[in-house]
């Protein structure tokens, strides 16, 4: 459904010098991007501020011209066809809005049916639909400026979807949401992706998002693409220790046994850091139990977070 | 065909929102309206025989009253939706729809002007025909010449708007692309004074330009002041021009789009 190959995007910044003077520099906002998306897949890309999610996005919804590789997005080149897949893909700008701003939404919604050529009956169910999952029906009738932004947030999703389209770009959708608007907006994309085979690719800083949303991960950094797979196995490869904690009988001095490392003690208890491949845990709870007296035990899992922000650090092998 | 209509429409909803604007523009407009002829009835006065570049009084106080009735119409002082998106970088939502930027951009300016034309244009012409004598047009047929050169000069100022917008994609700000917005406009389009005041080699250059087009051509139909078909003529190659340069800028605006905040 999206074919992205060799995908670059370089911008030209001018830097003053002094009151007369200017410099010019290339500044690469995308790189070297390269993937595919098949149909029906949800797909999370993520990376830090500036890593160039948000270009790549505008590149593939023919926002903004590539400097160089290719698009294409539903068999069109975007930059080429961009009227055309435009009928074909919804795209909400978390930060962004595309409703119009003085009138109700309800008038927004009629005004899509026109613009997308949507048939009376289709439009009416889908936005049936979308009103009745998002709890829209209170606010249907209020100026677009005055929605809270939850409320503008689940507005801008529906005018995504009202045509039906086959692909869906999200860019932030859950910024600034409150917990309950949030889970709302999962929700929802959870289930255009389930129930109607909607191909989704969203990007986040939302942890939340990514754990509740995406099966695949794009991650990328400095207009690079430097990982993508499953959730599970983005742990796996970046960080491969697991750690056990225990709750001796009788504080004492750090355990010393083979394959795990105590890396922290507060009184009785100390946090034991082993290699999850190198290590089995149940082995490593038996040999610790037969060389000390334990009251408690766990074993902790890397989360989501520490593996990113050490992505991101770039403290990766 | 069907888009524009609803575009329009809803342009029009939105401007008659802000009904505490339109009512102190009104007021404004009007007050003015009075000023302009004060002024002009004194220079006349004052001129030899009494006429300036073939304007009596009555042609005077209703050039007077009629470009205050359309000044709102076709937005004499500029309009900057699209410079104000480009600024902020919304623009990018636009560029989303499956519709021509120029064409979703003229049918709202449709719906503005035709809710200006309402709201702003009547009540003017009405004040100046109550206060004093204004020359009318002679028959339906020039009545009709009028509606279709005030159609043109909404058009005509749509497309040199859309381009002085547009060219906030290089410049990033509107303020200076605004200033020089309105000093052609308010000096080249007949606002400030009538063309046909100014020495006859300045007013033939400025008949041919197209902020002429926007204001003083209607203004010369109502007078029935020279040939209405060359006026007219005239008129429609403007729009031509103006929305085929429009067009190629975008494109140009397109393939260079940064934008601004990501």
């Amino acid at each position: 459904m999206i074919e992205v190959a060799g995908l670059q995007k370089s911008f030209t910044v001018y830097k003053r010098r002094s009151a007369l003077r200017r410099s010019r520099t290339t500044v690469a906002a995308v790189e070297d991007v390269t993937f595919s998306v098949a149909a029906g897949e949800m797909v999370g890309y993520v990376g830090p501020n500036g890593a160039g999610k948000s270009t790549t996005i505008k590149m593939l919804t023919g926002i903004l011209v590539p400097s160089a590789g290719s698009v294409t997005v539903s068999g069109l080149v975007p930059s080429r066809q961009r009227v055309e897949l435009a009928r074909r893909i919804g795209v909400v700008f978390g930060q962004r809005s595309q409703l119009w701003w003085d009138l109700p939404l309800q008038d927004s919604f009629d005004l899509l049916k026109h613009l997308y050529r949507v048939e009376t009956t289709a439009h009416r169910e889908q936005l049936d639909e979308c009103i009745e999952r998002l709890e829209m029906q209170e606010f249907l009738s209020v100026p677009v400026r005055q929605l809270s932004l939850g409320q503008r947030m689940r507005g801008e999703l529906t005018a995504a979807l009202l045509h039906r389209p086959d692909v869906v770009f999200l860019d932030e959708p859950t910024i600034g949401l409150d917990i309950v608007s949030r889970a709302k907006v999962r929700e929802f994309l959870s289930a255009l992706q389930r129930e109607r085979g909607t191909t989704i690719m969203l990007t986040t800083h939302d942890l939340g998002d990514i754990e509740h949303l995406c099966s695949r991960l794009l991650v990328i950094d400095h207009g690079r693409v430097i990982y993508d797979g499953a959730l599970a196995a983005l742990r796996d490869r970046f960080e491969p220790f697991r750690t056990l904690v225990v709750d001796l009988a009788v504080a004492g001095p750090a355990i010393e046994i083979d394959g795990a490392v105590v890396v922290k003690i507060e009184g009785p208890r100390q946090w034991l850091r082993f290699h999850r491949e190198h290590t089995n845990a149940a082995d490593l709870v038996a040999r610790v139990a037969a060389q000390v007296e334990l009251l408690d035990l766990t074993v902790e899992e890397p989360g989501i977070e520490d593996v990113i922000t050490k992505i991101y650090r770039g403290e990766t092998p | 065909m069907r888009l524009g209509w609803e575009l329009a429409r809803r342009e029009f909803q939105r401007n008659s929102a802000y009904r505490a604007a339109t009512v102190s523009g009104l007021f404004t407009n009007t007050v003015f309206g009075f000023l302009r002829a004060a002024v002009l009835i004194a220079a006349l006065r004052s001129a030899r025989g009494g006429r300036i570049g073939g304007y009596g009084m009555g042609e005077a106080l209703t050039y007077t009253w009629l470009t205050q009735s359309l000044l709102m119409v076709v937005a004499v002082w500029g309009w900057n939706d699209i410079a104000l998106r480009i600024q902020t970088g919304d623009i990018a939502t636009d560029f989303l729809r499956p519709y021509g930027l120029q064409s979703w951009w003229l049918a709202r300016d449709g719906g503005r002007a035709a809710y200006q034309l309402i709201a702003r244009g009547v009540f003017p012409l009405f004040t100046g025909w109550i206060f004093y004598s204004l020359i009318w047009p002679a028959n339906a047929l020039r009545w009709l010449a009028f509606s279709v050169s005030v159609v043109l000069a909404v058009v005509v100022s749509f497309g040199v708007r859309f381009i002085m917008n547009l060219l906030v994609f290089w410049t990033l700000d509107w303020r200076g692309v605004s200033s020089i917005h309105n000093v052609l406009m308010s000096v080249c389009s007949g606002m400030v004074l009538p063309v046909a005041f100014f020495p006859h080699g300045v007013s033939v250059t400025l008949r041919a330009l197209p902020w002429y087009q926007a204001l003083q051509a209607p203004i010369d139909v109502f007078l029935s002041r020279g040939d209405v078909g060359n006026v007219i003529g005239v008129q429609v190659l403007w729009v031509i021009a103006t929305l085929a340069a429009g067009r190629g800028l975008l494109r140009l605006a397109h393939r260079k789009l940064v934008v601004q905040g990501g």
